[in-house]
């Protein structure tokens, strides 16, 4: 439903000063009487802290404070259950521990390399460099668990004591080093199997992967003029962030503020904390503003990763394509702490089956620690994982039952009131399925015939070489929009009319995490829409949780879809109050999303979403067979967004969610041995450059309204990368006849295969 | 960030004076894309850097005559280049495409763009590291390094100035002026191949430099080779087999010659038979376009 603002590409609200440089991000604010800030990792993956001295490095001229373990006053956190430190080390009021949670055992003992364990204050950065290296640590040195598989072992040790569950996480259950346990049951698989005319069976291994936001974590702390100790930074949820410093602080959420300015990337990143409490810390005791920035390496050393995945997959179909079965058995490694390895296994456990019509599934999904950088939030959010397992499963299963990728997918996609694994249809139509399928299949050469949909030949062009073989592939996917499994997603929204006889200016507060990809921009449109207002008379106060109420977080591609709705019953609200004079006329509104449920422990079965997006990418390849390089000539990415807001900004976020698929398919490699991250720096870990990129990239954009959306927009930002490794991974072996079951696609893992292959 | 001190010299006595401060760790600056990220890493840890760029003649690319130092004894004008000219002047530069054409490829493949903006040939070269680009092209080339220490310069060829892994022959308070190659018949044909696991910005994990050069009815054929082993690397046994012809059977003996020069290692970036194959694949692919291009 296109309006006057809603659908047009108008311009970024912030391209004018972020093009300028004049855009402040977190690691550019100065303040009078700022002191800097330096944190001492513990750079080793697991060890007990016996003794944390820091006499040496308080006693340097110039160092104003060091903070420990023994300073924190309640020394836990965690987005989703406090299992983590702030800092490690003893405790300075074992009283104060004993109610943490778990009794306050092992919050001495540090899990990976990233754990924290002294925080220094002083004059400049320099001199708080210099007092980091004054600290003497004495360590006792813990076996290293760094694949999640020994951590299942019964003799492997356990990394963390047998917490408390809580019932609004049920699947978090502590067991041994099993941090959460996800699982489906339905019908009888083994029965399936044994009738079934073709089954396929495979092990993957699915790798990790660095954010690599453009922004490393930064902030300021200090304490506001109304006694409030507030943090400038970035972040995805400034009200879950004020949640977590006033608990590990011991004050009031009132006492605490957050703000976010300009931020540069999060892509999930910036879901779980970094500089804010030990911020809000140094603030609160020393009454003076405290700046800290990461460094790249601190940044990637410092905040988790997408999970590393290892699955077998077993499933059956009939000879004419009907899916009979579906087992997968999933590890995730959720590293030394728990983030939120608990939801992403959700939604892992959700979409490794694909959204496919299967009588009988049996999944079990298990998220385990070790002593690794702990696996967490990353656009996608299991997603990609899971969507992996589904598609090479399908692509697979296609090429065992001689048919196209395209008609078995046609055949076996959900429709209309088709039951997904969890007992539940699709809440709306589901037509994006079929629709992105057919576009993105169409947009690399594919052609309905008389036997239907068949696959380009892919024949050699004019100049290729013999070696360099070519092939398209594709992959479906799907992934839920908004918080779920029973969590009531809401969101807040007010507006502030003012003027006389007309109205003059609206006010937007929203709590809204701009990470770059535009929210403000949209939020903006959708006000001025809902107003019937001139954009130019419609600003946005900041995020800041001084002025603002919970938006919710700025994740699971639900922020276009969750404040557009709030702001929709604000200005309703506000427009009817200043019909009755009211001025200025405020209203506040906060939406709540359709219920959902959460699902069975044993079987799965719920309603545990109130909306999905849809998506297919579909690629063309051509592989240097001598090198193993990879070359993109096209790709394609259509997506079912609902409605686009802002077509301009819609088209980045699906150029940039290939992208980002593309590197975690090919160069993107992030090597971990024995806890210790080897990639630390950017010359090491290798996003995509300009040169690496497809030639070309379409965009599709497919417009299915979506019934409860505003204007019938759903969430998008996540979908464009989810089915991008099971689209090269599918184009791979068109072209050269492998199935690469593990990657990234690296020249080198690519040759490897041809070699084995000879 | 390690902090050091920045010195701007406005003459040679001046720059080697600020080298060689007794007690100091002192580096040469010109493009500085290996320093910033050397010493932010706290790899590198200088209490001073000198900026030899703005130093006279540093960036020139020209033609000289034979000098008593380097190009002795030539009787055409050798190809001079500046120790601070920028791989993208060098890459783009018709004299170095003409006189030197394995050399501007080489430099085109240096980093993206922005480092070709920046980064210097004499950068390179002082760093040493085994996987510069354009080093194993200055070996083919059989380049003259020209070099200057308190009072008097001298010249090191380039085959003797890597020594190892980011060790060169210069001695304290030495600098690169620039690099002499000297002239070449015409009809010499080069070519730079290299690979890396990212096509853009990405640390060779081998490079390749091979030149054809007429010579009495036939061909006289050089090989260089970068980061398989700890400095780059001329290939004598495999030019040597190349000398009697380039049919397929010898090219390929001449590749198996390359492939046992080769001592690569694994690391983060390849693992050493990744590497070995690697070596295999470029010198085929090198030697082929070249043999095509025999007239």
């Amino acid at each position: 439903m296109e309006g006057k603002y809603v659908g047009q590409a108008v311009t970024r609200i912030d391209a004018r000063s972020k093009v300028t440089g004049q855009a402040l991000y977190p690691g550019d604010f100065v303040m009078e009487g700022m002191l800097y800030m330096k944190l001492l990792f513990a750079g080793r993956p697991h060890a007990r802290v016996l003794r944390v001295d820091t006499e040496k490095a308080e006693s340097l001229p110039g160092v104003v404070a060091v903070f420990t373990s023994r300073d924190v006053p309640f020394n836990e956190y965690g987005l989703q259950y406090p299992d983590q430190p702030v800092l490690v080390g003893p405790p300075g009021d074992p009283e104060a521990a004993r109610q943490l949670v778990g009794g306050g055992i092992g919050r001495d003992e540090v899990r990976f390399v990233g754990d924290q364990i002294a925080a220094v204050v002083a004059e400049s950065e320099e001199i708080a460099a210099q007092a980091v290296d004054l600290i003497a640590v004495e360590y006792e040195d813990l076996p290293v668990l760094s694949d999640p598989r020994d951590s299942l072992k019964p003799d492997a040790p356990q990394l963390h004591p047998k917490y408390p569950g809580v019932s609004y996480h049920p699947e978090l259950v502590f067991e041994g080093n099993i941090a959460s346990r996800h699982r489906i049951r339905r019908g009888d698989v083994d029965a399936a199997f044994a009738q079934a005319a073709v089954v396929v069976e495979s092990e993957y291994e699915i790798p990790g992967q660095e954010h690599i936001f453009l922004q490393p974590e930064a902030g300021v702390g200090y304490v506001d003029d109304e006694g409030r100790v507030t943090v400038i930074t970035s972040g995805q949820w400034a009200h879950e962030d004020r949640h977590q410093v006033a608990h590990a602080l011991g004050l009031e959420e009132e006492q605490v503020r957050i703000i976010y300015p300009a931020i540069g990337g999060a892509f999930g990143g910036k879901e779980d904390l970094s500089v804010h409490i030990v911020l809000a810390l140094a603030a609160w005791k020393l009454h003076r503003p405290v700046k800290l920035v990461w460094s790249r390496t601190e940044s990637i050393i410092g905040h988790h990763k997408r999970h590393h995945v290892f699955a077998r997959a077993r499933w059956a179909a009939a000879a004419d394509g009907t899916l009979l079965a579906a087992e997968n058995y999933v590890i995730a490694d959720a590293g030394g702490y728990v983030y939120t390895t608990n939801k992403v296994m959700g939604n892992l456990l959700l979409t490794c089956n694909g959204p496919y019509k299967i009588p009988n599934v049996k999944t079990d999904v298990l998220g385990v620690y070790t002593n690794n950088i702990p696996g967490g939030a990353f656009r996608g959010f299991g997603a990609p994982q899971g969507n992996f397992i589904a598609e090479a499963q399908m692509n697979k299963l296609a090429e065992a039952l001689g048919m196209d990728p395209v008609e078995l997918r046609l055949l076996n996609v959900v429709q209309g009131d088709d039951p997904m694994p969890w007992g539940k249809p699709l809440p709306d139509d589901a037509r994006g399925l079929v629709d992105t399928l057919i576009a993105a299949a169409k947009a690399v050469g594919w052609q309905q015939t008389e036997q239907g949909w068949q696959a380009p030949a892919c024949a050699p062009r004019p100049g290729d070489p013999p070696t360099l073989k070519r092939g398209v592939g594709l992959a479906l996917g799907v992934k839920n929009v908004g918080f779920s499994f029973g969590y009531q997603e809401n969101a807040w929204a007010a507006i502030e009319l003012r003027g006389g006889r007309e109205i003059e200016a609206a006010v937007v507060y929203a709590a809204s995490s701009d990470v770059g990809q535009g929210t403000r921009t949209v939020i903006r449109q959708m006000a001025a829409e809902a107003l019937n207002l001139p954009l130019e008379l419609v600003t946005l106060e900041p995020t800041d949780t001084g002025i603002t109420e919970s938006s919710g977080s700025c994740s699971a591609s639900r922020m276009t879809f969750m404040i557009g709705n709030a702001i929709k019953g604000a200005a309703e609200a506000a427009l009817q109050k200043w019909a009755d004079e009211d001025r200025p006329a405020r209203a506040e509104y906060t939406y709540l999303a359709p219920k959902t449920t959460p699902i069975d422990r044993e079987t799965g079965y719920g309603d545990p979403n109130f909306s999905y997006g849809y998506v297919t990418v579909a690629t063309q390849i051509a592989v240097d067979t001598l090198t193993g390089q990879l070359y993109f000539p096209k790709m394609a990415c259509a997506n079912d967004v609902g409605q686009a807001i802002n077509p301009r900004l819609l088209t980045g976020q699906i150029e940039g969610g290939v992208i980002q698929g593309l590197g975690w398919a090919t160069t993107e490699h992030f090597i971990e041995k024995d806890g210790y991250p080897l990639t630390k720096t950017l010359s090491t870990y290798l996003v995509p450059t300009i040169v690496d990129i497809p030639d070309e990239l379409e965009a599709i954009v497919i417009e299915n309204p979506e019934p409860h959306g505003p204007w019938g927009a759903r969430g998008m930002g996540e979908m464009p990368l989810i089915p991008v490794a099971a689209a090269v991974q599918a184009a791979l072996h068109h072209a050269v006849g492998l199935w690469y079951d593990a990657f990234p696609f690296t020249t080198e893992r690519v040759l490897r295969g041809l070699k084995l292959k000879e | 960030m390690h902090p050091f001190d920045y010195y701007k010299p406005k003459d040679f006595d001046e720059a080697f004076a600020m080298l060689t401060q007794p007690g100091k760790k002192v580096i040469p600056l010109a493009g500085s894309t290996d320093i910033i990220p050397m010493v932010r890493d706290e790899r590198w840890l200088p209490d001073a850097v000198v900026d030899i760029k703005g130093l006279p003649g540093l960036r020139d690319i020209k033609l000289v005559d034979s000098g008593p130092l380097c190009c002795a004894g030539q009787t055409a004008q050798c190809l001079y280049i500046g120790a601070a000219a920028r791989m993208n002047e060098i890459a783009h530069s018709e004299l170095v495409q003409q006189y030197a054409s394995v050399l501007a490829q080489a430099a085109q493949e240096v980093g993206h763009e922005q480092v070709r903006n920046r980064a210097t040939l004499g950068g390179n070269m002082g760093t040493a590291s085994p996987a510069g680009d354009t080093l194993s092209a200055l070996l083919v080339l059989e380049a003259d390094v020209l070099v200057k220490g308190k009072d008097e310069e001298r010249c090191i060829p380039a085959l003797k100035f890597f020594l190892g892994p980011r060790k060169t022959a210069l001695q304290p308070g030495e600098i690169i002026l620039g690099v002499q190659v000297p002239p070449l018949p015409e009809g010499t044909l080069g070519r730079y191949l290299r690979i890396s696991r990212r096509k853009g910005a990405d640390l060779a994990i081998v490079g390749l430099s091979v030149m054809a050069i007429p010579a009495e009815g036939g061909y006289q054929w050089r090989i260089g080779l970068g980061a398989v082993a700890p400095t780059p690397i001329r290939v004598p046994e495999a030019e040597t087999i190349l000398a009697t012809g380039h049919d397929e059977a010898t090219v390929e003996k001449a590749i198996q010659a390359t492939l046992a020069a080769a001592r690569p290692i694994d690391d983060i970036r390849a693992t050493a038979a990744y590497r070995r194959e690697m070596v295999v694949q470029l010198t085929r692919r090198a030697l082929q376009d070249i043999i095509a291009q025999i007239p």
